[in-house]
């Protein structure tokens, strides 16, 4: 554990070092680096304004998406369960824009993730109630195709009305996700909330780990299944929503990391939230950097990239559940 | 003998005017696009136009230049049903755009005039020269072109030497590099930074680019109150504060559509050239 760990963490540094030091000014290693340090001049813009929360909220995206999907599986016990495939990432976008399009978030920016938490939250909330009446696997993942589409379509029709010439432009971003020109205030909103939202999903991880046995042998362990529920939601809702609402719906992130990270665990939930958090955070920032290696313009969307990489993982997963069962 | 000499001379006359542009001229016009409306508005008289794109007067936000001028004149959503209800007897329209509505009003036969898009002063002169003899507006057409040659006049009159390294900077990141207003930039003594950093008007700039190449003057394009969507937000970006530039927020709506009127945003710019002149003789 310690080991897969210590690699991950150290490949997304590395990762994160590549994003950190690539970009249009070119400028050298050291110059940024010092620049970062004493934040002047040109290197001190481009490496504190500008590289730093890019990279930051990549890692922080990354993490929040890997996190969010491991919990989810490990919540539904059903392995096809992440925040995109449930629809907690579209409700959490269309919270994002009807906070950013119809001026909450010009007035207040907090009001940007607490709109997108507030989408996530209700999503996650209609799939818990669901998942208690009895829902099996595929009746959840129908249940989020339901919500997202519905997400999708609000969001469309709030982008529509809304009085802003870029707003339905802008629908791809909202849809396929982007870091570009994001801001420190944007990292700085972000990051604690996802810390927050992380810290309860750990919280959680011992119920989770019991809820593999069922609810009622859960219960008789003397977990508090309820407490871990909704744990597990408003950390998933809190996550997600922070993400979402500073890089747009990041797809297949918290549905490939888990799996990809399970063969070297001993498969308990509880060991998969910090290292699907280390994956996540790789994940999409090595997506970033090939979106900014591919397409220095970056008409190109980070979410082109991870849902190139994620849809044929989604197709296989299907492929391989339906030989299991 | 003269009497009837000067009969058939008034009726000769009376024959040429009406069948000249003025009499021919359509009476129920149509416009279905912003950059038409702002053409057909100032060419024909109000009682000529049946109807305009709802851009020409939308407030929310204002993206032409005739939005107080044109208000009453009724405002569509254009579709093939709604042309058809003011019964036109001619459809403006921009060439390539809304392909299924200029079909479904060649079915109709309802008469389509098409105008090309112009990328230069000269397509400038083209066009409108064009809509004159269409709409019936021959003189309104050159007074037009007269009055934008007198702007353009002035301008250059007034365009610092050398020019200003600048850089038209608008939302979501886009610049204006080339084209019509490349041309005015340069005749109101702007030098596009846009075709210097290799831009294309296809691509956005990253801010990154803008700080590491900065401009001696940074247009801002656009309305700074606005902040509602990311492509507003990237104009906001606290990098572009520290830019060594004389940086300055322009509305240059007269550039969205090509037309005469685009000689009004060369009097902006001459005006932020100066701007820009002196404060680096300040520095």
């Amino acid at each position: 554990m310690t080991r897969l760990l210590a690699v991950l963490a150290l490949l997304t540094l590395g990762c994160a070092a590549l994003s950190f030091f690539l970009g249009p000014a070119h400028l050298a290693v050291a110059t940024l680096l010092q620049g970062l340090w004493d934040g002047d001049g040109l290197a001190g813009t481009v490496a504190r304004e500008i590289r730093l929360p890019r990279t930051g909220l990549a890692l922080v995206v990354g993490a929040a998406l890997g996190a969010s999907g491991a919990a989810l599986q490990g919540l539904f016990r059903n392995p096809l369960a992440s925040p995109d495939v449930t629809g907690v990432t579209s409700c959490a976008g269309l919270g994002a824009v009807l906070a950013l399009y119809f001026g909450f978030a010009a007035k207040a920016p907090a009001l940007l993730p607490a709109f997108a938490i507030a989408g996530a939250l209700a999503s996650a909330a209609v799939l818990f109630v669901l998942s208690r009446r009895g829902a099996g696997r595929v009746a959840l993942v129908l249940a989020g195709v339901a919500i997202s589409s519905l997400a999708v379509a609000l969001t469309a029709l709030a982008l529509t009305f809304a009085a802003n010439p870029y707003a339905m432009s802008e629908m791809v971003l909202w849809m396929m996700g982007s870091l570009k020109d994001r801001t420190v205030s944007d990292l700085v909103l972000a990051t604690p909330l996802v810390a927050i939202g992380i810290a309860l999903l750990i919280s959680a991880a011992r119920g989770l780990d019991a809820l593999t046995l069922g609810e009622e042998a859960a219960a008789s362990l003397g977990i508090g299944v309820g407490s871990v529920r909704m744990r597990v939601i408003l950390g998933v809702a809190l996550a997600t929503g922070a993400a979402t609402a500073a890089a747009g719906a990041v797809s297949f992130v918290g549905l490939v990391v888990p799996h990809l990270i399970r063969p070297f665990t001993d498969q308990r939930p509880s060991l998969l939230l910090l290292p699907s958090a280390l994956g996540g955070a790789l994940l999409v920032t090595a997506s970033d950097v090939l979106v900014r290696s591919i397409d220095p313009g970056e008409q190109l969307r980070l979410g082109v990239v991870t849902a190139m990489l994620g849809a044929p993982f989604f197709f296989w997963l299907i492929l391989k559940l339906g030989r299991e069962t | 003998m003269q009497a009837a000499h000067g009969w058939v001379a008034a009726a000769l006359t009376a024959l040429i005017l009406s069948t000249g542009p003025a009499a021919c001229a359509p009476k129920r016009i149509v416009s279905t696009f912003l950059c038409t409306d702002e053409y057909v508005f100032r060419l024909v008289p109000r009682g000529q136009i049946a109807a305009l794109s709802f851009e020409a007067t939308d407030r929310h936000p204002v993206v032409s230049t005739i939005a107080d001028a044109a208000a009453g004149i009724p405002a569509i959503r254009p579709s093939a049903e709604t042309v058809m209800t003011f019964d036109p007897d001619l459809v403006v329209m921009y060439a390539g755009t809304m392909p299924a509505l200029h079909a479904a009003l060649d079915r109709a036969h309802v008469p389509v005039l098409d105008v090309p898009w112009a990328n230069s002063l000269s397509d400038i002169r083209r066009v409108t020269a064009l809509l004159g003899d269409k709409l019936g507006a021959r003189e309104r057409a050159r007074a037009l072109l007269k009055e934008m040659d007198a702007t353009l006049a002035r301008a250059r009159g007034a365009a610092p030497k050398p020019p200003v390294r600048t850089l038209v900077y608008e939302p979501n990141g886009y610049s204006a590099t080339g084209g019509m207003t490349g041309e005015i930039m340069a005749l109101s003594g702007l030098a596009d930074m846009g075709a210097v950093l290799g831009h294309t008007r296809l691509d956005t700039l990253p801010i990154e680019a803008v700080i590491a190449h900065p401009p001696e003057l940074l247009i801002l394009s656009g309305d700074p109150r606005l902040m509602n969507s990311r492509a507003d937000l990237v104009q906001h970006h606290p990098a572009l504060a520290t830019v060594p530039s004389t940086v300055a927020w322009a509305e240059l709506t007269p550039l969205l559509c090509p037309g005469p009127w685009s000689a009004d945003a060369a009097m902006t710019f001459t005006r932020l050239a100066a701007k820009a002149v002196t404060t680096k003789g300040r520095r």
